[in-house]
């Protein structure tokens, strides 16, 4: 990516029925997925009946409930994340019913100024085609401006999977705080046919194993794209 | 500009929405409360004995903190330049050897190879490390809170599952038929 991102993170989402109570790092720990080091610098938010939620260090993020599973990093390489969950689900849970795949991609960056961003946000979603309203969005004053908040595209032809798309959100950061950040999130979806969802999941890290590099180039490859409008507009 | 009122992650668009999302947004902390609290309430309804040493009437408000830790702030980031997969051939007291495939370009073949300190691991790695460990190698920026930029380097074992007796079984069969093939050739 031609700009380093101020914060960067890749996120695993699984949709399937988990039980969330077992997901406790002392339970991964036992399962040989996370070390003692990992376990000692454990913290557990909340594990009752339906929601797990805790933290390993400043590497893993992890929150399950009852049809999600998420699992999070921010410290490459990033591939550590996907031996965690195939890990789990390919060797302790493999019959666990998993029907689809999330990963997903989060980077946060600055484009050096607001006005840049901007331009940027005008040249993703123009001003003009909300006819009359364009001014209003506009505003009198500067420091009222409005603009783009949001915006998704979804790409469905795809030909490395049956089910599926690949979709990226861009938005003005949250975290960068002078207005000149800019966050993409790129969702890279997968899902198996039902007549598939018997061999719980397998098929499902199959995948998992096989795409997670080359999503994750994709991803980057597609944030580059809107990290080069700073230079186009 | 963020639209400050926009109603997103509420309990309501993430119950709408979990169902089909493999999107990685963490719910709220707000919104796993009202799960624990939903559930609760609806023990002390049904009088499942899981909760029959709390008192009925009991504040669920009470029960959880105030000041919710923000999951999302800025933390240091590692920006990497390049990334290679490796596999161990051989270990000698201080360094270990390594081929090595260039991860960032694609590359599917080892075409490089490399010594490597064995202090350059982490402990947890260096007491599993042996011969035919996979590894990943990374180079890039280390940004610290401060905003300090270091190039940095780290190397971390790779944890994948056992192989399996009927996967093993199965190589071995898939070998032997190649081994066959080439023999007829």
């Amino acid at each position: 990516m031609r700009i380093e991102p101020e914060n960067n993170s890749v996120i695993i989402v699984l949709v399937g029925s988990f039980n969330a109570t077992i997901f406790h790092p002392a339970w991964f720990a036992a399962n040989n997925i996370l070390s003692k080091t990992d376990l000692e610098s454990s913290e557990v938010e909340i594990i009752l009946r339906g929601i797990a939620v805790f933290k390993v260090g400043d590497w893993l993020r992890i929150q399950v409930e009852p049809n999600r599973f998420i699992a999070e990093t921010s410290e490459p390489p990033f591939v550590r994340l996907s031996d965690l969950v195939f890990k789990t689900f390919r060797e302790a849970l493999i019959h666990t019913p998993i029907s689809k795949l999330g990963i997903n991609r989060h980077v946060h960056f600055s484009v050096g100024d607001e006005e840049t961003r901007n331009k940027i946000g005008k040249k993703l979603a123009p001003q003009e085609v909300w006819g009359e309203w364009a001014g209003c969005i506009a505003g009198k004053k500067h420091e009222k401006h409005g603009g783009m908040v949001s915006i998704v595209m979804q790409q469905v032809d795809t030909d490395d999977r049956e089910i599926g798309h690949i979709q990226a959100k861009v938005e003005p950061s949250p975290l960068i705080k002078n207005g000149s950040g800019i966050f993409v999130e790129v969702n890279d979806h997968y899902e198996i046919s039902k007549d598939d969802a018997w061999d719980g999941a397998i098929r499902i890290t199959d995948i998992l194993a096989k795409q997670f590099d080359d999503s994750i180039r994709r991803s980057e490859w597609i944030i580059d794209q809107i990290m080069a409008l700073k230079e186009k507009v | 500009m963020i639209g400050q009122t926009a109603a997103i992650g509420t309990y309501f668009d993430k119950k709408a929405s979990d169902l089909t999302d493999t999107i990685g947004d963490f719910v709220s902390h707000g919104y796993l409360y009202q799960e624990i609290a939903d559930d609760f309430s609806a023990r002390q309804k049904h009088g499942s004995n899981l909760v029959d040493t709390i008192s009925e009437g009991a504040d669920i408000k009470g029960i959880f903190p105030d000041k919710l830790p923000q999951p999302r702030e800025v933390r240091y980031s590692f920006s990497v330049l390049q990334e290679w997969e490796g596999y161990v051939v051989s270990i000698s007291n201080e360094t270990f050897t390594a081929r090595l495939a260039d991860v960032t370009k694609n590359c599917p073949i080892e075409d490089e190879e490399a010594d490597f300190p064995l202090d350059d691991l982490e402990d947890t790695d260096r007491s599993r490390i042996s011969p035919g460990s996979i590894f990943r190698w990374i180079i890039g920026y280390h940004r610290s809170p401060g905003g300090t930029k270091d190039r940095a380097s780290r190397i971390v074992l790779r944890n994948l599952p056992s192989w399996t007796k009927k996967e093993l079984e199965k190589n071995q069969r898939d070998a032997a038929e190649w081994a066959s093939k080439l023999n007829d050739e």
